[in-house]
């Protein structure tokens, strides 16, 4: 066999360059044309990208603009908290005891003397954004406090000087007060915050606030109030001898929260309450007009129940706790495990319909009872001891999960074996405490203590301002409602996209114009030079080997027309930026690219060029090497 | 010395609208270092026959086509009737010099880079100024020189220098006198008989100076068109010397 050899790319390049060098001219024409349509654009596009900049440098600058909250304090479980921290695009989340940074009074001496002052409080963790923008000193850990620039400024503090936090509760119309000695690790920038704040680890938000709602914090010695934990609800039982007028649907609606307002039949409160089981019970004769109601975020109090009773006492209406199915493990004695029961709550007015009594009184007393199923009887029931052990899963508040473990007196009420048990409103509600802060029930005492509060919210910051809306769509999908500066970064993204289908349209209607000068350009070229072609075919370049030099042509004629585009662009945004963007009164830089939009035009200019090039790189090949002998 | 080039049984036919013209080659062969002139009246074929025989272009049917290398006959048969582009232009580049009517020059080279296009090509043995050969035809001052400036002779012979460069198995010059004078045309043949007579290149020569292919050409070979039909032509193949 013949060994053959080919014509190598590299050769079509030599003659590319070396044709496009005698008809410099003619090159210098199609540079031309690409500068003249892809300066004009580089121009556009980096007065867009300057103007946008500018707007977005403001929402870089303001970490406010990164932050969401929850704007109600529904957020209370640290199993919720830690999937918010696991959405795609935040950076940072930091659960706040408090709702929103409530106010403390600071004591610390200024220029010898003792001084007091107001200031928020806020929790924070050392992986807190916000430390980037500390003007000095470290993030605060144990016993030490970041403090505002203002406060800083204004009062002389400085890093390694002491300021004592000065606590206050009202118990029985008595303030008492107590202090805690922080040492200042920092001060936050000027542009941090413009409101005086002191930032202190969770652990010392915590004490604050639970100091404040009256629970004991053993580490600092400060004791706790004394008496029974408020009791909270998820709903209310409304009860009338006549329904609602709307006189006292709006005073429901202003002082107890009740949005909606929904008449039900007998049949349809037993389903919401205890499920299908119960609902054959609706037969029975019950002379009231019923009513459920729930607030749209957060739960009802004790005081709010008491509130209810006040607003409909003139009627002759009632108001009851309700909680929704809780699940609960069963257990007796030397009889071990007797498995899992659904609880709901039942209110005392409603005890009629289930031919029930149920042992209300003190809760929590020995007698406190729990009715269960009479088709279920013969598990639960026990000739010996009667007491149960009822086992309740609550919410993770702090550390690990919980249970609350109640000794309660079983009773059985006629219901098939998938009828849920019964627990008094107010026992119910008790546990449903839970959901707020960290209970403990005391097994000799007989009491719940309240060990610590829980979260109310929580400041979550996003990896960038882009993020924001995003996230907080997340969130709302999740039913965490948020706030967030989402309408100024929606209005930013959308003003962006505009400006980029403007540039985009006259970018594709310029690529058009190029691609037609530069196509026709190349196509002329090489009819042109027909006879040429015909001969490097004759004299052994292949197809392949002839159409590379147009397209080679072309590369050569888009890195050359890039490089000058560029260069011209440089020198009008030198002048723009020098001279026009100060005089029209713009306070940044107006014409800016990035190295990333040089290398977008870069490869635009490129595709432009070939694929102009490839109508010519197919006419080269059709060039006949028989021609060239003609 | 034995056969450079052997076609056998080889068929064009080339249709226009108005006529049909046919080139039948029953066989012909050119013997390793053979300077054979072709001749006949225009229209009779003989552009045809040099594309066929150069492998420019492909012919309608074909029984056989030889060409030896060193020696070595390779049939090139299947990759004509596959008019395979790539080993066709490759054979083209490796084995076969062409000297054309206006010297066919690539205008964007300029004359050394015209003579050493092929070479660089095949990484093989570029010529320069120094160079015998060049100096044999005077070019070695025109080296540099853009193909725009030279004269029409001066393009035949940088076209000459181009076909020698490359060390081909046959040399396809097609009428390389006809756009210079008598007295230059007799020089520039002379030059190239000495040069391929030098190299043991077969050469293959097309013109209508019957004086100039009788004078120098070891063989001539007649093209004789025949009126078969209203519009048909056949043209068969004769050596005559």
């Amino acid at each position: 066999m013949l060994n053959l050899k080919r014509v190598t790319p590299k050769t079509s390049l030599y003659i590319a360059q070396k044709d496009l060098m005698s008809e410099i001219t003619f090159a210098a024409c199609l540079i031309f044309s690409i500068v003249a349509v892809i300066t004009p654009l580089m121009f556009l596009w980096s007065v867009k990208v300057g103007f946008v900049d500018r707007l977005k440098e403001d929402f870089i600058n303001d970490p406010r603009y990164r932050v969401i909250r929850p704007d109600n304090a529904s957020v209370k479980q640290a199993e919720l908290l830690d999937r918010i921290k696991q959405v795609d695009g935040v950076s940072f989340l930091q659960p706040m005891v408090a709702f929103t940074p409530r106010g403390i009074d600071i004591g610390f001496k200024a220029d010898g003397r003792r001084v007091t002052s107001e200031a928020r409080l806020i929790a924070t963790s050392l992986d807190d954004p916000i430390h980037e923008r500390l003007a000095e000193g470290t993030a605060p850990s144990g016993d030490q406090v970041v403090v505002s620039q203002d406060l800083a400024k204004r009062k002389g503090l400085q890093v390694g000087d002491e300021l004592i936090l000065l606590i206050g509760r009202i118990v029985n119309d008595r303030r008492e007060r107590v202090r805690l000695k922080l040492s200042v690790t920092g001060v936050m920038s000027a542009e941090s915050s413009n409101i005086t704040t002191v930032w202190v680890p969770l652990e010392i938000e915590r004490a604050v606030e639970n100091f404040r709602s009256g629970i004991a914090v053993p580490r600092r010695g400060w004791a706790g109030i004394s008496g029974q934990p408020k009791r909270s609800y998820e709903a209310a039982l409304i009860l009338t001898p006549e329904p609602i007028g709307e006189r006292r649907r709006t005073e429901l609606r202003i002082r107890f929260g009740a949005n909606e307002i929904n008449q039900l039949d007998l049949k349809k409160t037993l389903e919401q309450i205890c499920g299908t089981a119960c609902a054959a019970r609706s037969e029975t004769e019950f002379n009231k007009v019923i009513h459920i109601v729930r607030r749209p975020k957060g739960l009802y109090s004790s005081v709010d129940i008491a509130e209810g009773k006040d607003i409909l006492g003139g009627i002759g209406g009632t108001t009851e706790g309700l909680i929704g199915r809780m699940k609960a493990h069963v257990t007796q004695g030397d009889r071990g495990d007797l498995g899992m029961v659904d609880v709901v709550s039942l209110p005392k007015s409603l005890e009629p319909v289930f031919s029930i009594e149920l042992e209300r009184g003190k809760v929590f007393a020995a007698t406190n009872q729990i009715a269960l199923p009479k088709d279920r009887q013969r598990d639960f029931a026990s000739n010996g001891e009667s007491t149960l052990f009822v086992e309740f899963e609550v919410p993770k508040i702090t550390g690990q999960p919980a249970k609350i473990k109640l000794p309660l007196r079983p009773v059985f009420y006629d219901a098939p074996s998938d009828a849920p048990a019964l627990i008094s409103s107010d026992l119910a509600g008790m546990i449903n405490r839970a959901q707020q802060v960290a209970l403990e029930f005391d097994q000799q005492n007989l009491s719940f203590i309240e060990r610590s509060i829980g979260f109310r919210g929580f400041r979550a910051i996003a990896q960038t301002f882009e993020a924001v809306p995003e996230i907080a769509e997340k969130l709302e999908a999740m039913g965490v409602s948020v706030r967030a500066r989402t309408d100024d970064i929606v209005r930013l993204q959308k003003l962006e996209r505009s400006l980029n289908v403007l540039v985009l349209i006259v970018g594709v209607v310029a690529a058009i114009g190029a691609i037609s000068i530069l196509s026709s350009s190349f196509f002329a070229n090489v009819q042109r030079k027909i006879v040429q072609f015909a001969c490097l075919r004759l004299l052994g370049f292949d197809k392949t080997a002839v159409s590379l030099i147009p397209l080679f042509q072309a590369i050569l004629i888009g890195v050359y027309g890039f490089v000058a585009s560029v260069i011209a662009f440089l020198i009008i945004s030198a002048i723009v930026n020098g001279y026009i963007a100060s005089a029209i009164g713009f306070d940044a830089t107006l014409s800016k690219l990035g190295l990333d939009h040089f290398m977008v035009f870069f490869g635009f200019v490129i595709f432009c060029s070939t694929f102009s090039a490839s109508f010519a790189s197919r006419l080269a090949t059709k060039a006949d090497p028989a021609r060239a002998l003609k | 010395m034995g056969v450079a080039v052997e076609l056998k049984g080889c068929v064009k036919r080339l249709v226009s609208s108005d006529s049909e013209f046919w080139l039948e080659v029953e066989q012909v062969h050119l013997e390793q270092g053979e300077f054979v002139g072709f001749v006949g009246r225009s229209g009779s074929g003989k552009s045809t026959f040099l594309d066929l025989l150069s492998l420019a272009s492909t012919p309608d049917e074909i029984e056989s086509y030889i060409l030896a290398v060193d020696g070595i006959k390779h049939d090139l048969t299947d990759l004509i009737l596959q008019s395979d582009d790539e080993a066709l232009s490759a054979i083209r580049l490796q084995h076969f010099g062409y000297i054309l009517q206006s010297g066919g020059l690539i205008d964007c080279l300029n004359v050394k880079e015209n003579i050493n296009l092929v070479p660089s090509i095949l990484r093989s043995k570029q010529l320069s100024a120094d160079s015998p050969t060049v100096g044999m035809l005077d070019m070695d001052s025109h080296m540099n020189k853009r193909t725009s400036q030279l004269s029409g002779g001066q393009r035949q012979r940088v076209s000459i220098l181009r076909a020698l460069s490359g060390t081909p198995t046959i040399i396809v010059a097609d009428e390389p006198t006809a756009a210079i004078d008598e007295a230059m045309a007799d020089v520039i043949i002379k030059q190239l008989k000495s040069l391929t007579q030098l190299a043991g290149v077969t050469v293959s020569l097309v013109s209508h100076d019957l004086d100039l292919v009788y004078q120098y050409c070891d063989t001539v070979i007649e093209m004789k068109p025949k009126q078969i039909g209203n519009n048909r032509v056949l043209t068969k193949i004769q050596r005559i010397c």
